[in-house]
């Protein structure tokens, strides 16, 4: 009996050498090397949805989708991946759905949700490259900062109604490199700390102002980074970590070359090559590291009392992410005044550690400490 | 010389100006003295760029010789945070 193919074998590759017959006759463009590519794309929204069909389209072997949102009608006017009869769909789950359908060969995988639900350390370390997509300077620097850590090329998105910044920061070529952080302005911390009370409960009446886009500014935006994902797989044309603008009114752009900065939030602390080790998020520090600091991701709930001796029961709020919570914790639900003590912090000894959360799960993303002047990221995972 | 002259301008070319500044100013001084005198939108930031150079001046550095020379070009540009929706 003759040996039948597989029907997908055949299908797959024939089809694929036709659908990227174009792309061939390019003298610097590789298929395989872009079907071997796997890179993370964190917010589907209207830049995202520029850049996972661009990716898409390109070929790019593998696309992780990440976003917690869900659509709107006001979203369709910049969104070429969703329809009207999406309203109301993960953002995530549907621009995956309809990269696919653009190619079937591409492998896009939705995570929806809070990308730092779904990502350690070291998943960010498995990607070629992360793109930034999302809209607010928070989530950028907590991107940042995982990409710094796990050694990754970070690209940077950003627009308005007339302008388009792409940042690229190409982690992987050492620590010399700046990172997103280095040379931000201060209004950015000062503008992140107004969206919370001090200790980093957000506050219950914040509203974010909306800035006003178009598709001109974000679909620039992501052929922007598309074109930058692929330099840095072919000709590597930048260095160093740089700067674009584009005005799309005058088409006037500038390309900066960017300053590592020797006071910056984001790297400064980093000494050498990180060294990440995935850990289990129950807490058991090593004999002998007692003593050492360890610097959590993210701002913890250490204690909360009131002040007037009201009995409170605060096991549900004590040793969990503040920022899990907003300014109401501050408000006695028994004596109805502002007279919650809540304990907040970001460092904590080997002991304290050991003190606090003995055989419990740490609540952050990852713990950072020095050995022998080392950075060590503890990638805590469940 | 503890004085530096130099063109200031914003990234669309709308605003312009010379400005004497003294070595000791910073990236962060200049900003605020464009945000102040042009009466810049204040919910957006900014950063500050050598446009001779191609490169970027830290809020916390100095105007010193070798980041600004006597007629440069300088350009305060939008951080811009839209991205989502």
């Amino acid at each position: 009996m003759p040996e039948t193919k597989p029907e997908s074998s055949w299908d797959l590759t024939d089809k694929a050498s036709g659908r990227y017959l174009r792309h061939n006759l390019i003298d610097w463009f590789s298929q395989e090397e872009v079907a071997a590519a796997r890179v993370a794309v964190i917010g589907a929204g209207a830049i995202g949805n520029e850049t996972i069909k661009n990716l898409t389209l390109l070929g790019v072997g593998m696309i992780d989708v990440f976003d917690f949102d869900t659509i709107e009608l006001h979203n369709l006017t910049r969104s070429v991946l969703f329809r009207e009869f999406d309203v109301g769909r993960n953002k995530a789950e549907c621009a995956a759905e309809r990269a696919r359908e653009l190619d079937p060969n591409v492998n896009v995988r939705a995570f929806a949700g809070d990308f730092r639900d779904h990502m350690s350390v070291h998943q960010a370390s498995t990607y070629d490259t992360v793109i930034c997509c999302v809209d607010n300077f928070e989530a950028r620097i907590r991107l940042s900062k995982m990409c710094l850590l796990a050694g990754t090329d970070f690209i940077n998105t950003g627009i308005d109604s007339r302008s388009v910044e792409i940042g690229f920061y190409p982690l992987s070529r050492g620590t010399d490199i700046p990172c997103y952080e280095c040379g931000l302005p201060p209004t950015v911390y000062q503008r992140v700390a107004r969206r919370y009370s001090c200790g980093w409960l957000k506050k219950a009446a914040f509203r974010e102002n909306a800035v006003p886009t178009t598709i001109i500014t974000s679909a620039m935006a992501g052929a922007a980074a598309a074109a930058i994902a692929l330099d840095k797989k072919f000709a590597g044309t930048h260095p160093g970590a740089v700067r674009i603008l584009i005005d799309t009114k005058t088409f006037r752009q500038s390309i900066v070359d960017l300053t590592k900065d020797p006071e910056c939030g984001g790297c400064a602390g980093i000494d050498g090559v990180p060294l990440v080790i995935p850990t289990k998020r129950t807490v058991a520090v090593v004999p002998g590291m007692e003593a050492e600091e360890f610097t959590s991701s993210d701002a913890i709930i250490t204690d909360c009392a009131c002040k007037n001796g009201c009995r409170l029961d605060v096991s549900h709020i004590v040793l969990r992410r503040a920022d899990e919570f907003d300014d109401r914790l501050f408000e006695c639900p028994v004596c109805k005044s502002n007279s919650v003590n809540v304990d907040i912090r970001h460092t904590f000894t080997g002991a304290e550690l050991i003190g606090f959360f003995d055989g419990k799960p740490f609540p952050a993303d990852y713990l950072l400490t020095k050995i022998k002047d080392h950075t060590v990221c503890y990638d805590l995972e469940d | 010389m503890d004085m530096v002259i130099i063109i200031l301008r914003t990234a669309d070319q709308a605003r312009k100006a010379e400005l004497t500044l003294q070595r000791s100013n910073t990236g962060a001084d200049v900003i605020q003295a464009a945000v102040d005198n042009w009466n810049l939108p204040i919910d957006t930031d900014y950063s500050l760029i050598n446009a001779g150079s191609g490169k970027n001046i830290l809020p916390t550095q100095r105007l010193l010789d070798d980041v600004v020379k006597d007629g440069d070009v300088l350009e305060i540009q939008p951080v811009l945070v839209a991205g989502g929706m």
